[in-house]
Formats: C-alpha cells, structure tokens, sequence
C-alpha cells in the first residue's frame, strides 16, 4: 500500500464520525499551513480550519475568463448537490485589479450561491498550485488535498467543448471524499485561462 | 513590494524581446480589437498594454491552435474576404511576448488603437426595425438556433443595398442569418412557440431573397452591394433573423435592431444561389468517415462569388472543388476542421470565373464515434438528417452570377431539376426508415409537384390528411392542387378546412375566392377576397386576387384601390401591372380610365421588354386614351409585325382590330364587366 493509500485509509477512519453527526477533529499533524485571506463583505478568514466543512471546494475564476463563466451553472448544481451534506464551497477571485463592486455584481450576474473569497496576492493560488480558470482544488478536514483539476471533461480545448461532460471529476472527488474513499483521479488537467497571466497583487 | 515587480520583470527582459508598444499592438489592432473592445462579442478587450497582458500566455495559446482568431478556411486564391488568421511568424512572436513576461514596451512609440465608428457603420439606414421583445438566453444548456420574426412598415417595395445588424448585448450571439418570408409562414411558427420567436434552424418559408446570402458573423464589417445589385422587400413581407446562440452562463438579454439600406437602382446583376449536398443522410452510430459527395456541371458560364458551408456536430470536414472542362481541377474551399460554433460566409475579394461545363463537387466527413468529442450522443447514436442540432446537415450554398439574362433563365431550371432530386432522394430516404412520417408525406408531395407528377403529389398529400387530419397545409396543397385541376367540388372542403383549422389564413381565402367566382357565385368570391383582403391588406396575393375579382365583375373603379395596393407590394409583378394598365387605358368605365398613368405603366413595362408585343399592345391602347391616334397606330402597327411572326392567331386578330379603331380616332374599350 503506497504512502498516500494509507492516508486515505486513515482518513476513512476519521470521516466516519462524522456520518453519525459529529464533527471529526482533525489531527494537528494533518494542519495545513493556515492561509488567511479576504472573504468578500466579511473579512479575513481560513478557508480550510472551518471544523463543520466534511470537505472544502476552492474554485478558482476571474470575471472575464469565459470558459469560467459558462462553469457558473454547474457550479450552482454541485453547490446545491454538495452544500446540504456538508460540503463548504469557495469562489476565490484571483484578479487583483478588480473593486469588490465588480466581484459582487459578478456574483450576482451569475447567480453563484457560494461563499467568495478574494485572492489578490494569489496566495490560494500558490496553496492549491492552480494554473488555471476555472480550476478546483479539494481539500479534506485538516487541509489535506483530495483534488485539483478541472471541474469535468467538457472543456477538451479551447476550441473543443463537448455538449455534455462524460466525467464529472470534482463531483466523483467529492463522492469519494465523503464516502472516505480516495478519488479515482486524484489531479486532471484544467482547460480554460491562463491564471499566470494575472500578476499577483497585494494580498489584501 | 509590489513596486518592484515591473522593474524585476525590466531587468529580466532581454532587449530582442517582442514588446507589447513596438509588437504585439499592432497584431492585436489588426486581427483582434474589432471584437475585442468593450461592448463587443468577445469577452475581453484587448486595447492597451495591461489588457494585453492579463492574457499574454492565453492569447499565445489561443492563436497556437488557431482558435483565434476565428477562420475556419484553408488560404484561398483569389482570398476571402474578411479572412482571419496569423503566420507562423506571428504566432511565434507572441509566444515570446508571453514567454518574456509580456512587456510593455516603450509606450510613448506605440500604436494609436484604431478608431471605430460608433453605431452604425453604414451610415444613418433608411429604415431600423426591432425585435418586437428581448429573448432571454438561458444561462445554461446547449448551442441553440432561434428565429425571430420582424414586420417591416414598408408601403411600397425597396430595393435594399445594404443592412447592419446591433444587439443590446451581443455575447452570446455566434452568428446570424437574415431571410425574408414573403407570406405568413414564420409568424404562424412564431405563434406556436411561447417564448419569443421560434426554435431550431428550420425557417418556415423563409428564403434568401434575390440570390444574396444576408450573413452575420461577429467581427465582420457590413458592406453596400455594388452598384446594381439589391434584394427587394415588400411590404407586407417579414424579415426573419436566425440566431445562433451560445450561452454564457448567465441569463442575456438579448434584441437585434436591424438598419437598411435601400437604392433606387433596379436590380441588374442578379445573382443564383443553389446547394450542393445531400439531405439523405443516415449515419450509423460508431461511423468514423461517413461520406456525403455530390457534384454539378454548369450549364452555363458563371461568375463564382461565395459559399456558406452548413453542418452540424458531426461534421469533420468539407471541400470544395472545380473540375473544368479541359480537365484541370482545382481546390476552392477546404475546412479541416469543421467547428459547428464559428460558421462564416466564404466571399472571394474577386469573383472566380467558371466555365460551362465545369462541375463543382462537394465531399463532407463526418465522425459519429465516441472519439469525436463534438458528438452530442453518448454513446453514439444513429444520425439522420433534420435541422435540430442532434441530426446533421451537409450543405454548401453556392452564390454564382451568370453572365446575362439568357444564362440565368438555363442555369435556374437545370439546377432546380438537380435540387429537386436532391429534396426527393432525402424524403423517400425518411419515408423508408419511417412509412407514417406525416410531414415527410407532404414534403415529397410538394417536391413530386414541382417535378410535374401531379398524381403522386395528391396521393401524398393524401397520405398526410390521413395520417394527420388538422394539417392545414396539406389541406391548403391539396386543395390548391384540385382547385388548379378544376376539380372544384373537391377542392373547396380542403380550403374551407384550413380556414377552420386558420381563421386569418389570406392564402386560402383567395383560393377560396377564386373557386367561387369560377362557379360563378361572385356573392361568395367577393366575400372571400375581403376577408383575405383584411385578414393581410399588405400582402400581394390577397390585394391582387380581390383586384381581378373586382376588375373581371365590373367594379373597375373599385379595382382601382386594390391594384394600387398590390402592386405597391410587389411592383414586378408582369401580370397584374398589364390587366392594372388595360383597366386604365380600356376600361368601359370612365371613372376608372386614367390614361397618362396608363402610359407611364405601358412605359415601365416596355423599358423591361422593348420589343413585347402585349407591352406594345398595351402601349397603343394608353395613348388612344390619352388620343394620341397617331402615335397609337403607328405602335400598333409595330405589335402586329411582332405577333405576326409569333404563334397566336388570337392575339394578332384583337391587334388588328384594334389598330383599325386606331386609325378611325377611336380608344379601344373593353367588353364591359358582367354586373355580377
């Protein structure tokens, strides 16, 4: 059994509590590295530390990044699909020449139902090692990466999209990670805009 | 720390590094900026430095693969107009650009952004019409095609030389099509759908008008028609715009505003638009190199102007191609990867000249595996033809001018004969794989038709009322049909069915009306030609069936108004100005003679026809009204040598006579109407 299979069965083992209703505490070994950064009309906040969250969804987008944009219904669908079991979702914005107006008129344009967060300095970037947009990172109770990659198949290039996904990569992640599985595919590659583009800013 | 970003990335940067001021602007200017500006198509603009750089790597990728900038063709000789594309050369440069950390640059040297006009492009049109409501492209979901009806306030016929299309919001729209309906057919479509306009890629009766594809693509400058060229629209026509939406992922509005232009030069280059292709398509599931191949040889000499390909999903490539008649042949449009999202018009800069006896051929591919990632059934599914996006289509529309008149009229019969069979092939194909198909009963009807089997025609329309009793255009055919074969106790329950089935059909109710007058019940004719004249007071056959009506009863002065309105509608119509120009010039009563009018119409005619004996005829009897005898004898006298080397010993007697009253300084009259 390789070093990372027996994380996984590890964490099987923690997640099971939390199928009865409680909680798992994360063991202090298993911490991520806590990475602070501005959620929009809150304040500063931990993504990863939320103690409830079973599993946490990054979503990496910028506002004029179409290929993102057009992922806005889906990601309504996975959020609606995912959120009532336990499932916290993240919009992070990695533009930093963009005001909180715009991010919130974008939010609001694309009806987005999760929590948004602001990554100027891209230090989520860095974190998740995301490349692109849209782009999905998966992160398990203590800050374990379960995912990264694309949402699903149906982006195959830029000029290339199929009409309907036949792989839903981040929703069979999450599957997994709430059955205390390891994904199938634990990282695939995301098609859309290039997140290096964007240089970081001040983290805010 | 930020501060020192940019002078990190100076000093990084080696000084044979393309810079954005010196490099990349003038690229994007050219190739990109008509999009890519704020309240465009494209998602992004693209105008300044930092604009550039926010997708320096995306934009070298994007070209790389030649998905931008968008242009499906292979290089062409002579080229298309509005062609697309980078060098390699180009496309390397921006890749460095990128590579490098896309610098700016000196900024002061840089390129002035290229300056748009704002608003129309055309200058102010003549006329701009509306969508009568925004659609609401959903957020979600698949390309769709959306066809959307729009009146057009016109009281006498134009002819347009140019149009321009404006959207509130023109993200999702990936490209257009403008047609004209000259009857009721896409409103009926429209009324069925609740949202606005109607679904799928099928038009109704909707046509191309005069041989001009009317296309849209997002980028592309509009341009006036040369100097005699137009297409006419009249009044009581529709104009339908075919959408090709994509969405965006949130819901947009949108509402297409359309402005014309219009001349007052006639038509003189006509062009002919025909297909080549095939509508009997049926591609089994897993079909990798699917074929579809069909040719033409041109009866004629031809001016080659341009192609719009059409396919759907499936579709992998098409070629074009000439074979002339020494044997030399040649490529003429060739798409290696076919990208059902970007279609686009193919218009030579110069027209290519075809001999006669060239053939044209056309070969599509298509992929219906699993492999093709375009494929919309998963697994893949068995494919046939049909508008919807999930059949296919493998079309190539091919817009020619012959040289003259003599030419157009053996080119148009020659390739009708030729998209007849194709149009038969295609519904005998549907009927075998389905024998009940209702709709394709009808459609092979209508085609038997036009091919002159008139006994197949009503066996399918036949076929159809059986299989679908409230159809009313099979009804409406058939009944056409029979009323057309004299058959008037048949034909006239089918009319009175799609009245029914209709209540505001004008068509019918002329058919109707010209039943009863031929039964002789002119009580009931006048009836129905009224309500048709109501139910669409601009359309051309409601007027112009309740104006003969009128005329041939003896209500000449009640025709009047009737003529008028009709020929305001469609004023080439040959027929009906000639028995407008007899009522004015010869009509027994007085108050509907107007013989200066008469002469002008006679006049219009013989500009056309210069040596038409009935335009001559007519001539003559216009200016005995206006009693100019002489003139009226001598133009008689030349109608009469005409006819007399023609075939018709009717018309060349009522000449003769005519010319005797002439001679004796009397106006010819005709026999009064029966008082009816």
């Amino acid at each position: 059994m390789s070093a990372a299979a027996t994380a996984f069965a590890a964490l099987a083992l923690l997640a099971l509590p939390a199928a009865c209703g409680a909680p798992p505490r994360p063991p202090p070994t298993a911490t991520a590295p806590a990475v602070v950064v501005f959620e929009l009309d809150r304040g500063p906040v931990d993504p990863l530390a939320d103690p409830a969250a079973r599993a946490t969804v990054l979503l990496f987008t910028r506002r004029d990044c179409p290929i993102s944009n057009r992922y806005a219904p889906e990601i309504a669908h996975l959020h609606a699909e995912y959120a009532p079991r336990g499932v916290a979702f993240f919009l992070v914005y990695v533009d930093p020449g963009q005001t909180d107006d715009e991010v919130r008129a974008h939010v609001r344009d694309y009806g987005y139902p999760c929590r948004v967060l602001l990554d100027p300095g891209h230090q989520l970037v860095a974190l998740a090692g995301a490349t692109i947009t849209p782009e999905a990172a998966l992160y398990l109770p203590g800050g374990r990466r379960a995912y990264r990659g694309r949402i699903d198949d149906r982006v195959v290039a830029l000029d290339v999209i199929r009409p309907q996904p036949t792989r839903r990569d981040l929703a069979e992640a999450i599957d997994a990670a709430l059955a205390g599985r390891a994904p199938e595919v634990a990282e695939t590659p995301a098609i859309g805009c290039v997140l290096g583009d964007l240089r970081p800013g001040a983290p805010r | 720390m930020l501060a020192f970003a940019p002078l990190l990335l100076a000093l990084a940067q080696r000084p044979d590094d393309p810079t954005w001021a010196r490099d990349v602007a003038p690229l994007l200017f050219d190739h990109c900026v008509a999009c890519h500006r704020p309240g465009e198509v494209a998602p992004f603009p693209l105008l300044t430095a930092d604009d550039a750089a926010d997708h320096a790597e995306q934009i070298a990728r994007a070209c790389r693969i030649r998905y931008m900038p968008p242009w499906s063709a292979e290089p062409s000789d002579p080229p298309f107009v509005g062609t697309r594309g980078l060098t390699e050369a180009q496309i390397a440069l921006l890749e460095r650009w990128a590579a490098a950390g896309a610098p700016a640059g000196d900024l002061a040297a840089a390129p002035q952004p290229p300056h748009f006009t704002p608003g129309w492009q055309l200058g102010e049109p003549d006329l701009v019409v509306t969508m009568d409501e925004p659609f609401v492209v959903p957020a979600d979901g698949l390309d769709s095609y959306r066809n959307f009806v729009i009146a057009v306030p016109l009281d006498a016929m134009r002819y347009v030389c140019g149009w321009e299309l404006r959207f509130d919001h023109p993200k999702p729209v990936h490209h257009g099509v403008l047609k004209v309906d000259p009857g009721d057919s896409s409103r009926r479509l429209d009324a069925r759908d609740p949202l606005p306009g109607f679904a799928e890629m099928e038009t109704g009766e909707a046509i191309s008008p005069d041989g001009q594809f009317l296309g849209w693509t997002p980028g592309r400058t509009p341009h006036l028609l040369p100097d005699g060229m137009s297409w006419r629209l009249r009044p009581g026509s529709d104009l339908v715009l075919q959408l090709h939406l994509v969405p965006t992922g949130k819901p947009e509005s949108v509402r297409a505003t359309i402005g014309l232009h219009f001349t007052s030069t006639p038509i003189q280059r006509l062009p002919y638009v025909f297909r080549l292709g095939s509508t009997a398509i049926d591609i089994p599931a897993g079909a990798t190199d699917y074929e579809i191949v069909d040719r033409y040889t041109l009866p004629v000499a031809v001016e080659l102007h341009a192609f719009v390909p059409h396919a759907h999903y499936l579709a992998r490539t098409v070629r074009v191609g000439a074979t002339f008649p020494d044997g030399a042949a040649r490529t003429l449009l060739e798409i290696k990867d076919w990208d059902f999202a970007w279609q686009d018009e193919y218009r030579y800069q110069r027209p290519v000249a075809l001999p006669a006896g060239t053939t044209l051929d056309v070969r599509w591919l298509f992929d219906n595996s699993a492999d093709n990632p375009r494929n919309p059934s998963r697994p893949p599914a068995r494919v046939r033809y049909g508008p919807r996006s999930i059949e296919e289509m493998c079309d190539v529309w091919i817009q020619v001018i012959p040289a003259g008149r003599a030419d157009f009229e053996k080119l148009q019969p020659d390739q009708a004969k030729q998209e007849l069979a194709l149009l038969r092939a295609g519904f005998e194909l549907e009927l075998a794989n389905d024998p009940d198909d209702a709709e394709a009963h009808l459609d092979l009807g209508q085609t038997l038709l036009q091919q002159g089997d008139a006994p197949g025609a009503r066996r399918e329309f036949a076929r159809t009322i059986e299989l679908d009793p409230a159809n009313a255009r099979a009804h409406l055919r058939l009944g056409s049909l029979l009323a057309r074969e004299r058959d008037v106790a048949s034909a006239r329950p089918h009319l009175e069915r799609v009245v029914e089935l209709e209540p505001d059909h004008a068509g019918a109710m002329v058919e109707l009306g010209r039943l009863a007058a031929a039964a002789g019940d002119f009580t009931a004719a006048r009836e129905w030609h009224a309500r048709a004249a109501t139910a669409r007071p601009k359309l051309f056959a409601a007027r112009a069936g309740y104006a003969i009506l009128l005329d041939d009863s003896g209500d000449d002065v009640g025709a009047v108004a009737h003529y008028e309105a009709a020929l305001a509608s469609d004023p080439d119509a040959k027929e009906l100005r000639r028995a407008y120009g007899w009522l004015l010039a010869a009509s027994p009563v007085a108050a509907a003679r107007n013989g200066e009018k008469a002469l002008a119409l006679a006049r219009a005619m013989l500009d056309e026809t210069p040596d038409g004996v009935r335009e001559l005829d007519l001539m003559a009897a216009a200016q005995a009204e206006c009693r100019r005898y002489k003139a009226a004898e001598t133009t008689a006298e030349r109608a009469l040598m005409l006819a007399q080397r023609g075939d018709e010993p009717a018309l060349t007697a009522a000449i003769a006579a005519r010319r005797s009253l002439y001679a004796g300084r009397k106006p010819y009259r005709q026999p009064a109407g029966l008082p009816r």
